[in-house]
C-alpha cells in the first residue's frame, strides 16, 4: 500500500470508531440545580475550597480567618490564579472532577447556562439576603430562566464588597490650572482643553488591555440614562448598543485621541503602566476603578481626588466582587454560611481596608481629606441617583476581547463610532439575540 | 577588505544576540522602585531581586516542576527513540514507508491542533492536572524526531558489525544491546539534551493541561509572573533570567551537543 | 515481525497522544460545541466561520506574513553571510558560533518578555533612538497598528537567523570545490560564483532552513501571547492565540477545532511543497 492509502484508510478507520462513541460533550441536563439551604450551619467536620483572584481576593484570606473562629468546623482552603487564566479556566474546573466549593464569579458568561453554579434562590430565602442588600446590588446577578438574561430571576452569586468606576484626578494640577471637579460633561471638555493648551495631558489612559472601554461607556450611559445601559448590559431582549449616547461616545473618545486629550503610545501600555504614569504626575484626569485607590492614595497622596463622571444624574460602571456555589458542591450549606458571612461587620471592614465598598455602608469610615473620602462620597452619590451599572465587558462571554480591539481601533483611528458600534452589537446579538 | 567587512558583520550579528542579554542583566540589577529601567548599568547593584522574583513567584516549584516533567520525559523517550530507530533501521522497505509518512505528518502538526482533544481525553481518564498530562503527549510527540534520530545513527554504522554477531547467532536484543547501544553513546547524549531542553521550555501544554499555576512549567510560571509583575521591569528581568539560567548552563556545557543535534536533527 | 515490535512502543505513544487527538480535533471541528454542555451538528459550518470571521482570516494571513519575518529574512541573511564566512576563515568563528545559536535554546516566552521590554514605552530602543537625536521616532511599538506586526516578526528574526546561517555555512563547506575552480576557469566573478555554484549547491540545505522556520511561523503562539496578546486591534493576532481564545473565552471549541484543522493542513501543504522543491533536479 502507498502511503497515503494507509494514512487515509487508517484516518477513515478513526473517525468511523469514534462516530460511533458519540457526539462531543454530555448529555442534556435536566433541572436547573438549585443549592440545598437551611440557616443552620452544619456541625460536622467540613472542608471548603474557594478560587478566587488575587485583585478581587485580597480581602479574603482575612474574611476566612474570621469566619473559621466563628464556625471552627469549617475549613477553607482558598487558592487564587491571575484575572485571565482564572476567567480562562473557571468554567472547565467547575465542569470537572475537582470543582471548587465556592468560586468568584466575575461576569455569568455562560457558568449558569451551562449549570455549573446552584441556583441561590433558596439561601437567599433563609438568610433573608433581599433585606440585607438594596435590590440592584443583587440585580445582576440574578437570571432568568435561558440563562442569559440577567436583571431578574433567581439569585446565582452572592456580593463581598463592590467596586465603582470615576475619574481620578490630581489635585495639584487642578489648582494650576484653575480646575475644579466639573458637574457636566461641557465642564469636563472645557478642562481637558485648559490642560491641552497648558502642555499638560488631559486624560491618562492605557489601552493595551481596552481600558478606553470605560470612557465610552461612561460617556454613553450618561447620556442614555443607567436604566437604559443596564437593560443592554444585563442582555434584556431587543436592547441595542446602537443608541445615540453610545454612538456619540464612540465619536468622542476618538475626537479625544485626535485632539490630542489621550497619551499617544495608549495603545501600547496597559492599565497598571497608565497607574503609574498617572502617579508621576502625567495627566489631569485618569478614569479607573477604586481598585487603584490604594496605589493611587500612596503616591500622590493629598494631591489624588476622585468625581463620579459629570452628567445631569451621577452614574459609575460598578460591580460586586460576587462569589457563587458550584453546582457540584456537597457542602452548599456550609458554602451558604460563608456567603452570608461576607456581609458581615467584620468581612465589610476587611473588605474596605482592601479598597472594595463594603456590604455593610457603615463599616465606610475613611479618613476625611483622603482619595478613599471622594470615593464613598462618589458611591453614595451614585447609589442615591440609582446610577450604578454594571461592565459592558461583561455583557458577554467575549464581550472583553471585542472591547479591548474595538477601542484599540477607536483610539488607533482605524475604525469610527459606527463601526465600533456595529462590531460591539453585533457580539451582542450572538448571545442574546437581534 | 571583504574580510574586515566579514567580521564586522559576525560582530555586529553576535552582539544583537548579546546585547538584549546583558540589558535584562543590568535591568535585573536596578532597584525596584526604578520600574522602567533604560540601558545603564546601576551604581548599586540590587542582588535581592533575584531573592525576592523567586519567593514571589515560587520558583521554587516552578523549577521543579519543569524539572520533573523533563526527567519524566527524556528517559522514556530515549528508550522507545532508540529500539524504534533499531528496528526502523533493520525492517523492509513496504513497511517503513507508510511509517516513515506517519512519522513526518507529526513534525508537520502544530501543538494548536491536538492540544484541545488532550484537555478533554486526559479529563476523561482523570489525568488533566498531573504532571502525566504533560510528559505523555510530550513523549508522542518527540518520537518522529528521535525515531528518525536514532534509525539514522543506526544505519551509519558499518553492516560488517552487525552481520558478525547475526552470524553468531546473536537475537536481534543482543546485537542491539551489546554491539550497537555502546557505540551510541554520543547520539543519546545529544537527544537526551534537546529532549531536555524541548521539555524545559514547554509553554503551550503546560499552560492548557495543567490548571495549578504551581505545577506548571517554569516558562508557563513566567508566563503568569507577567501579569500579576508586567510593571516591575527589575523583578520581571530577575525572574527571566532565573528562568533562562538552567538550560544556558546546559548550553555553555554541552554546546557542540546542541549545535551538532540541531544542525544535524534538522537535515536528517 | 521483529522489527515491529521494536516499533510498536514508539508508535503507540505517537498514535495515542498525536495522531488520535488529532483526529479527535478534526471530529469536533465538525460540532457547535461549548466545551461543557450539549454539542449539535454543524457540517462544515465551523470551517466557513474561519475563513469570513475577520479575526481568524486575519490570524490565517499573519501566520503567513510571519514566514517573511521566519523565513525568507533569515535564510537571505545566513546565505550572505556564510558565503562571506566560508571565504575567509576565522579563529574566533566557534564563539561567534557558539552565540549566535543561543536563540534557539531559550524558551520563546523569556525571549517574549526580554523584547516586550525593549520595545516598550520608556525602553531601551526607545531609549536608544532618543539618545541618537531620533527622539521624534519614538513610541510604545507593540500598541502601533502598523508597527506591531513587524515589531513582533523581528522576534522570529532573532531568534532564527543563526539556525540559518549555521545549517547553510555547514553546507558549504561540502560543496565540491572543483565547482569553483570550473566556475574560476569560466572567468566569472565572486557575484556570479555565488548565484551559480553556492546558491544550486544549497538547495537542500535551504529547504531544511525552510521547512523548521516555516513551521515555527505557522505555529508560532508563545511570543504573540506573550508581547501582544493578538492586538492592538486584531494586527498581530495569529492562529495560537485565536484558538486559545476561542476555546477558553468564547467556549466555541468546534470553531477552535476548525482552525486547528485548517493550520494544520496548510503546514502540511507548505512542508510538502518545500519537499518537492528540495528533491527537484
Amino acid at each position: 500500500m502507498k502511503p497515503s492509502r494507509w494514512l487515509s484508510g487508517a484516518g477513515v478507520l478513526s473517525v468511523g470508531l469514534l462516530a460511533a462513541a458519540c457526539s462531543p460533550g454530555g448529555s442534556a441536563g435536566t433541572e436547573s440545580p438549585s443549592a440545598q439551604c437551611t440557616a443552620t450551619v452544619p456541625a460536622g467536620k467540613v472542608t471548603l475550597k474557594m478560587v478566587s483572584t488575587p485583585e478581587s481576593g485580597a480581602a479574603v484570606k482575612a474574611i476566612i480567618a474570621a469566619f473559621q473562629v466563628k464556625y471552627p468546623n469549617i475549613t477553607i482552603n482558598y487558592q487564587d490564579t491571575n484575572y485571565d487564566d482564572y476567567n480562562k479556566s473557571l468554567n472547565l474546573s467547575l465542569a470537572s472532577d475537582q470543582a471548587p466549593d465556592i468560586a468568584l464569579l466575575n461576569s455569568v458568561g455562560t457558568t449558569v447556562k451551562d449549570k455549573l453554579v446552584a441556583s441561590l434562590a433558596g439561601c437567599e430565602k433563609a438568610y433573608s439576603w433581599d433585606k440585607v442588600y438594596p435590590s440592584t446590588q443583587l440585580a445582576q446577578w440574578r437570571l432568568g430562566a435561558n440563562g442569559s438574561t440577567l436583571g431578574s430571576g433567581d439569585l446565582y452569586a452572592a456580593p463581598a464588597g463592590f467596586s465603582i468606576v470615576g475619574v481620578y484626578y490630581n489635585k495639584d494640577k487642578a489648582a494650576k490650572l484653575g480646575v475644579t471637579p466639573p458637574k457636566t460633561l461641557d465642564e469636563f471638555e472645557a478642562a481637558m482643553d485648559k490642560a491641552k493648551t497648558a502642555g499638560e495631558l488631559p486624560l491618562q489612559l492605557g489601552n493595551s488591555e481596552g481600558h478606553a472601554s470605560f470612557a465610552v461607556q461612561l460617556l454613553g450611559q450618561s447620556a442614555d440614562g443607567a436604566d437604559k445601559a443596564a437593560n443592554w448590559t444585563f442582555g434584556q431582549p431587543g436592547a441595542t448598543f446602537d443608541t445615540a449616547g453610545n454612538r456619540s461616545a464612540a465619536g468622542q473618545v476618538a475626537d479625544w485621541a485626535k485632539k490630542g486629550y489621550l497619551p499617544a503610545g495608549a495603545n501600547g501600555v496597559d492599565l497598571q503602566g497608565a497607574v503609574d504614569k498617572f502617579t508621576k504626575g502625567e495627566g489631569l484626569f485618569f478614569i479607573d476603578g477604586n481598585w487603584d485607590a490604594a496605589k493611587i492614595g500612596d503616591r500622590l497622596g493629598a494631591n489624588a481626588g476622585f468625581f463620579a463622571f459629570p452628567g445631569a444624574k451621577a452614574t459609575a460602571i460598578g460591580t460586586s466582587v460576587a462569589y457563587a456555589i458550584s453546582a457540584k458542591s456537597p457542602n452548599q450549606s456550609a458554602a451558604a454560611a460563608f456567603l452570608d458571612f461576607l456581609h458581615s461587620p467584620q468581612a465589610s471592614a476587611e473588605e474596605f481596608k482592601a479598597g472594595f465598598m463594603p456590604a455593610d455602608p457603615s463599616a465606610a469610615t475613611p479618613a476625611p481629606g483622603t482619595v478613599m473620602a471622594d470615593i464613598v462620597a462618589a458611591w453614595s452619590r451614585v447609589n442615591a441617583d440609582n446610577g450604578l451599572v454594571g461592565f459592558n465587558n461583561n455583557a458577554t462571554a467575549t464581550m472583553n476581547d471585542t472591547l479591548t480591539a474595538g477601542t484599540q481601533e477607536l483610539v488607533g483611528g482605524r475604525t469610527d463610532a459606527a463601526g465600533f458600534v456595529a462590531a460591539v452589537q453585533k457580539d451582542w446579538s450572538k448571545t442574546h439575540g437581534s | 577588505m571583504t574580510r574586515y567587512l566579514t567580521r564586522l558583520s559576525l560582530l555586529v550579528a553576535a552582539a544583537s544576540v548579546l546585547i538584549p542579554f546583558l540589558a535584562i542583566f543590568s535591568a535585573a540589577l536596578q532597584p525596584e522602585s526604578n520600574l522602567s529601567p533604560g540601558l545603564e548599568w546601576p551604581s548599586d547593584p540590587h542582588w535581592e531581586n533575584f531573592a525576592t522574583a523567586w519567593t514571589s513567584a515560587g520558583f521554587a516549584s516552578l523549577l521543579k516542576s519543569s524539572a520533573i516533567i523533563a526527567i519524566g520525559v527524556v528517559p522514556i523517550s530515549l528508550v522507545l527513540a532508540t529500539l524504534a530507530g533499531y528496528g526502523m533501521s533493520t525492517m523492509g522497505s513496504r513497511v517503513r514507508g507508510p511509517l516513515f509518512a506517519l512519522l513526518m505528518l507529526g513534525l508537520a502538526l502544530p501543538y494548536e491542533a491536538i492540544v484541545i482533544p488532550l484537555y478533554y481525553d486526559l479529563r476523561s481518564v482523570g489525568l488533566l492536572n498531573t504532571y502525566w498530562a504533560v510528559i505523555l503527549p510530550l513523549v508522542g510527540a518527540f518520537m518522529p524526531f528521535g525515531v528518525f534520530w536514532m534509525r539514522s545513527h543506526f544505519e551509519a554504522m558499518p553492516k560488517e558489525l552487525t552481520e558478525a554477531a547475526v552470524m553468531d547467532g546473536a537475537s536481534s536484543w543482543r546485537t542491539l544491546t551489546t554491539i550497537l547501544l555502546p557505540t551510541a553513546r554520543p547520539a543519546l547524549t545529544t537527544l537526551g539534551l534537546l529532549y531536555f531542553m524541548w521539555s524545559w521550555n514547554q509553554f503551550l501544554l503546560a499552560l492548557i493541561l495543567i490548571q495549578d499555576p504551581a505545577m506548571r512549567t517554569a516558562p508557563a510560571g513566567l508566563g503568569k509572573f507577567v501579569q500579576q509583575f508586567g510593571q516591575n521591569i527589575p523583578l520581571l528581568s530577575a525572574g527571566t533570567i532565573i528562568v533562562i539560567t538552567p538550560v544556558v548552563l546546559l548550553y555553555l556545557f554541552f554546546q557542540r551537543h546542541f549545535v551538532k543535534g540541531i544542525l544535524q536533527g534538522a537535515v536528517k | 515481525m521483529v522489527p515491529l515490535l521494536y516499533v510498536a512502543p514508539a508508535f503507540l505513544f505517537y498514535a495515542t497522544f498525536i495522531i488520535v487527538p488529532w483526529l479527535h480535533s478534526v471530529w469536533i471541528s465538525l460540532w457547535d460545541w461549548n466545551g461543557v454542555g450539549v454539542a449539535e451538528w454543524a457540517g462544515l459550518d465551523n470551517y466557513a466561520e474561519v475563513f469570513t470571521e475577520p479575526a481568524l482570516r486575519e490570524a490565517l494571513l499573519h501566520a503567513f506574513l510571519f514566514i517573511l519575518f521566519y523565513t525568507v529574512i533569515p535564510i537571505s541573511l545566513g546565505l550572505v553571510l556564510a558565503a562571506l564566512v566560508a571565504a575567509t576563515p576565522w579563529r574566533a568563528m566557534p564563539l561567534i558560533r557558539a552565540t549566535l545559536f543561543l536563540p534557539q535554546i531559550l524558551p520563546l516566552v523569556a525571549v517574549g518578555v526580554i523584547w516586550k521590554w525593549i520595545y516598550s514605552d520608556g525602553g531601551p530602543l526607545n531609549d536608544t533612538l532618543s539618545l541618537i537625536g531620533l527622539g521624534g521616532i519614538t513610541r510604545p511599538w507593540l500598541g502601533d497598528f502598523d508597527w506591531a506586526l513587524p515589531a513582533v516578526g523581528l522576534i522570529g528574526t532573532w531568534v532564527s537567523t543563526g539556525l540559518c546561517f549555521l545549517l547553510l555555512l555547514s553546507g558549504i563547506q561540502k560543496i565540491d570545490l572543483h565547482l569553483y575552480e570550473a566556475a574560476r576557469v569560466e572567468g566569472a566573478g565572486p557575484l556570479r560564483e555565488f548565484w551559480h555554484v553556492t546558491v544550486p549547491g544549497l538547495r537542500k540545505e535551504m529547504a531544511v532552513a525552510a521547512t523548521v522556520t516555516v513551521i515555527a511561523a505557522l505555529a508560532s503562539f508563545d511570543v504573540v501571547y506573550i508581547m501582544t496578546g493578538g492586538g492592538p486591534g486584531y494586527a498581530t493576532t495569529v492562529p495560537g492565540v485565536q484558538v486559545y481564545q476561542l476555546v477558553f473565552t468564547a467556549g466555541r471549541v468546534g470553531t477552535a477545532c476548525a482552525l486547528a484543522t485548517v493550520l494544520s493542513l496548510l503546514t502540511c501543504a507548505v512542508m510538502y511543497g518545500l519537499n518537492r522543491l528540495a528533491r527537484e533536479r
